[in-house]
């Protein structure tokens, strides 16, 4: 190795060439797992998005869901922890019976 | 429920979570299989030490993006105070502070691979048994804080992960050690 920098003194010394060998190899294997890493998260993440848009779905026909004339309805939390727009028992007084109020809530 | 559109960084964020949860697993896994001397096939152990030291790279990178990405998130809200400090965040407080403690204690057990020189090969063995620690306060974070923890796919997946880390450990701890001669080059990574 001495004799061989004497020769040409630009030359990497062997042991510093097996390090920014195994470093390159070793930018490669984790750019490869993290690009892995990215594609396996995407599946849960679909699956979440997709989950809510069905769930927002859901939703929105409840509260577009015709309710008896006079009568007035209510929003309740379901067992699951989701939002549901019922009708309450019986007509209320006229006029007071409010149109329901769009709830945001985080169930998924 | 918002528009979906609303929670696109909570939902990144859990997924995040999640394959970071099974990237901690497969290389605590590994790590044991390691210096529990299960593997004997020749070739294989210096294969799985690569394999290792990548897997906790990316998991550090995983935990990373998990919790940045709720910074996004208009609910939480958590700003960086929220992230990196535990039992700052208003949500879970106990859980979430769980699991920033293990993220803190992953990345120094982790990147210690990279002083072991300056810290000395001898304490960063013991101190990288702890990695061990990390992997149960993250598995605590996952079953009080995670969204999804209830859920049977979830535990299905905890329990299949956590299963070869307690054998692997239990192995590790009742074989008993060969007196050796310290061989830095030959550490196993992060």
């Amino acid at each position: 190795m001495t004799e061989q920098r004497e020769l040409n003194p630009t030359a990497i010394p062997r042991s510093g060439k097996r390090a920014g060998r195994r470093r390159s190899s070793l930018y490669r294997r984790v750019l490869s797992l993290g690009a892995a890493a990215i594609i396996a998260a995407w599946l849960p993440f679909s699956v979440m998005y997709i989950s809510a848009v069905n769930k927002q779905a859901t939703s929105v026909v409840a509260i577009s869901a015709p309710h008896p004339v006079g009568g007035s309805t209510r929003v309740v939390t379901t067992a699951s922890g989701s939002t549901r727009v019922v009708a309450a028992n019986g007509p209320t007084t006229p006029g007071t019976a409010a149109a329901p109020t769009p709830v945001t809530t985080r169930v998924s | 429920m918002g528009s979906p559109a609303q929670h696109v960084f909570w939902f990144a964020s859990r997924a995040f979570g999640i394959v970071a949860m099974l990237m901690l697993g497969v290389s605590v896994a590994v790590g044991l299989a390691m210096s529990g001397r299960l593997v004997h096939r020749p070739g294989l152990p210096a294969q799985l030490k690569r394999f290792h030291e990548s897997a906790a790279l990316v998991t550090l990178g995983l935990i990373t993006v998990h919790a940045g990405l709720l910074l996004f998130d208009p609910f939480l809200r958590p700003g960086l105070a929220g992230i990196a400090l535990p039992f700052k965040l208003a949500y879970r407080p106990m859980f979430t502070g769980i699991g920033i403690i293990a993220g803190w204690l992953a990345a120094i057990l982790g990147l210690g691979f990279y002083a072991r020189k300056r810290i000395g090969p001898k304490t960063w063995r013991f101190l990288h048994r702890f990695t061990i620690v990390a992997y149960l306060l993250a598995l605590l974070h996952v079953i009080g804080s995670g969204t999804d923890a209830r859920s049977p796919w979830m535990l299905a997946t905890l329990t299949v992960l956590t299963t070869p880390i307690v054998f692997g450990f239990t192995y590790r701890v009742l074989t008993p050690r060969p007196q050796r001669e310290p061989r830095p080059t030959a550490t196993a990574g992060p």
